[in-house]
């Protein structure tokens, strides 16, 4: 009599796929719907894993896109400092499904928040991208430049975009009680804003908000902006660094990458322009046995990053050839100045 | 043996051609190390009685400027050195980067910030910066010879506008200018500018950025005049 588990793929059985498993051998773990070429454009958001993607699937070859690109010659290290090239747009981290919502809603003139700076000293700071200007603003009015200017490349980056990588973070944010805007960290934090119970709320999004948002946005995004557009979700697999939850972090980051990754699943079983990528399981699941991360048990080393981008190219890529981006156009007025340098040893 | 030995970027070739061409070589004389962008990045290392130049090409510029001046490098030059470095923004203002970023509201083009502005520069200009400060500490540095105005024809300033580019080459020299002002060492400029602040027309080279060698009697005056 035969039965269901019978003459499954190896990788269906964990005897054969796991136990037997050198873990760094483990694979299979996803198959993506629609294997990515390096002709797709590809933009990149989400929580501070979703940096590491960015960083490999430029250094991949992919077509990445990069909306606000950093300023000629600026070295790398300080590129990060202004949020340059760590994702397709200046948005710094995105953690939540709320907070994805509503910067397309705001790039799509669907929603503006009633705060629109938070201050530290006498400097200006943008409170939904706290990050990227690290002395702030000078002032309000280079905010809503800015910010006017950021949503125009956040339009244009969707509209270009073949496929959007969103890796969710976090189900936790603070909320303003006056218009229900979302904020990335807490007012107050790094001596940012003020905090103050009466505007501000904290918030612990469930399942069915964090699916809601997701969904919302990307509905939104398929009809009235790109038809074209897929999204691969991945999921962080870094812990929560604080709760305000009043639980424990370790038992607040599990509630957290649940949700997550339950919506996750959800919205790839129903929507077939959803893919997952498991980076979440690849890092956090025991039979990894914590090898990716880093002595705090939190961070996770470049090592880590390495495997499940290795995997990520192996099981959802199709590459012709590493590429660089690296190549540094050449301006013709540092082309004469370079002639001048020559032509002076020439005539010597 | 000339006076002063002149080393830097392209402008420093334009003015050591001036200096030959009006017969002034006594005065100054050197040669360039490398183009403005090299400067952009960590160019050079101290040692303990010399310069590395981190670039092949620089370091092979190197060379023949020791040769040029018949001398084991640039410490051979106590309290003889002038350095025209970091000093012109040209490749900063006429960068390709401006058609489409700008530092006002513009419907068309991405913002750019004060604050992203500054730090930008500062990180174009650290290298440059540290270069004087180890020239000044091995007492080798008597002065900066600042690049001349930017030229009206240049391609920015059809794009940018006049007082942009001229506004634009201002921030670009300020934190050399801040450092070469805190150490007390002199920045020797050339009465080369039109009414508008640009290059005037008889000093220009063929190429929109650099000036001719007509300029040689106005450095001339210019260096007697500072180290009299």
């Amino acid at each position: 009599m035969s039965h269901p588990y019978e003459n499954l793929p190896r990788n269906s059985y964990w005897s054969t796929s796991i136990s037997a498993q050198d873990p760094l051998k483990i694979s299979d773990l996803a198959k993506p719907k629609e294997r990515l070429s390096s002709a797709l454009k590809i933009a990149t958001a989400g929580s501070c894993f979703a940096q590491h993607i960015a960083r490999h699937m430029r250094a991949r070859g992919f077509d990445f896109l990069d909306m606000e690109p950093a300023p000629p010659h600026l070295a790398p290290e300080h590129r990060g400092k202004f949020g340059y090239g760590v994702y397709s747009a200046r948005y710094a981290n995105i953690y939540t499904t709320a907070q994805l919502r509503q910067l397309v809603e705001r790039a799509y003139h669907r929603r503006t928040p009633v705060e629109t700076y938070w201050k530290r000293g006498g400097r200006f700071f943008d409170p939904f991208r706290t990050l990227i200007e690290p002395n702030g603003f000078t002032s309000e009015e280079e905010i809503k430049a800015e910010t006017a200017s950021h949503l125009r490349s956040v339009q244009d980056m969707f509209k270009s975009a073949d496929l959007f990588i969103f890796t969710l973070g976090l189900t936790e944010a603070w909320r303003s009680k006056i218009d229900g805007a979302i904020f990335p960290v807490a007012p107050g934090v790094q001596g940012i804003g003020e905090f103050d119970p009466e505007k501000y709320e904290f918030v612990n999004f469930g399942f069915n908000q964090v699916r809601a948002d997701l969904l919302a946005t990307m509905i939104f995004l398929k009809r009235r902006v790109n038809r074209r557009l897929r999204f691969l979700l991945t999921v962080s697999p870094i812990p929560l660094a604080a709760t305000a939850s009043g639980h424990h972090v370790l038992t607040a980051t599990t509630y957290s990458k649940s949700v997550l990754r339950a919506v996750a699943g959800d919205l790839v079983q129903n929507y077939d322009f959803v893919d997952y990528f498991p980076s979440f399981e690849v890092v956090s699941s025991h039979p990894f046995k914590g090898a990716f991360f880093d002595s705090n048990g939190r961070d996770v080393t470049e090592a880590g990053v390495n495997h499940v981008m290795g995997m990520f190219a192996r099981d959802f890529c199709i590459l012709d050839q590493d590429k660089s981006d690296e190549s540094v156009e050449v301006s013709p007025q540092d082309l004469f100045c370079e002639e001048q340098v020559l032509d002076f040893y020439g005539s010597s | 043996m000339s006076r002063y030995v002149l080393t830097g970027d392209s402008h420093c070739s334009s003015y050591l051609k001036a200096f030959r061409a009006c017969g002034r070589t006594d005065l100054v004389d050197g040669g360039p190390i490398g183009a403005a962008n090299l400067y952009y990045k960590k160019f050079f290392e101290p040692t303990e009685t010399d310069f590395v130049f981190i670039d092949p090409r620089a370091s092979s510029n190197y060379e023949r400027f020791k040769k040029v001046t018949k001398s084991n490098g640039l410490c051979d030059f106590k309290g003889k050195l002038l350095l025209s470095v970091g000093l012109s923004g040209t490749s900063f203002w006429g960068d390709r980067f401006w058609h489409k970023v700008s530092r006002t509201p513009h419907p068309n083009k991405r913002f750019i910030s004060s604050g992203a502005v500054e730090h930008w520069i500062w990180s174009l200009q650290e290298n440059a910066i540290r270069f004087y400060e180890v020239c000044i500490e091995r007492g080798l540095l008597v002065g900066a010879l600042a690049a001349p105005p930017p030229q009206k024809r240049a391609k920015a300033v059809s794009v940018l506008g006049a007082h942009e580019v001229l506004s634009l080459d201002f921030l670009f020299r300020k934190p050399l200018l801040d450092v070469l002002q805190h150490n007390g060492i002199p920045v020797i400029a050339i009465d080369a500018a039109d009414e508008t602040g640009f290059l005037r027309e008889e000093f220009w080279a063929k190429d929109p950025h650099h000036s001719n060698h007509k300029l040689g009697p106005l450095l001339v005056e210019a260096i007697e005049r500072e180290f009299r």
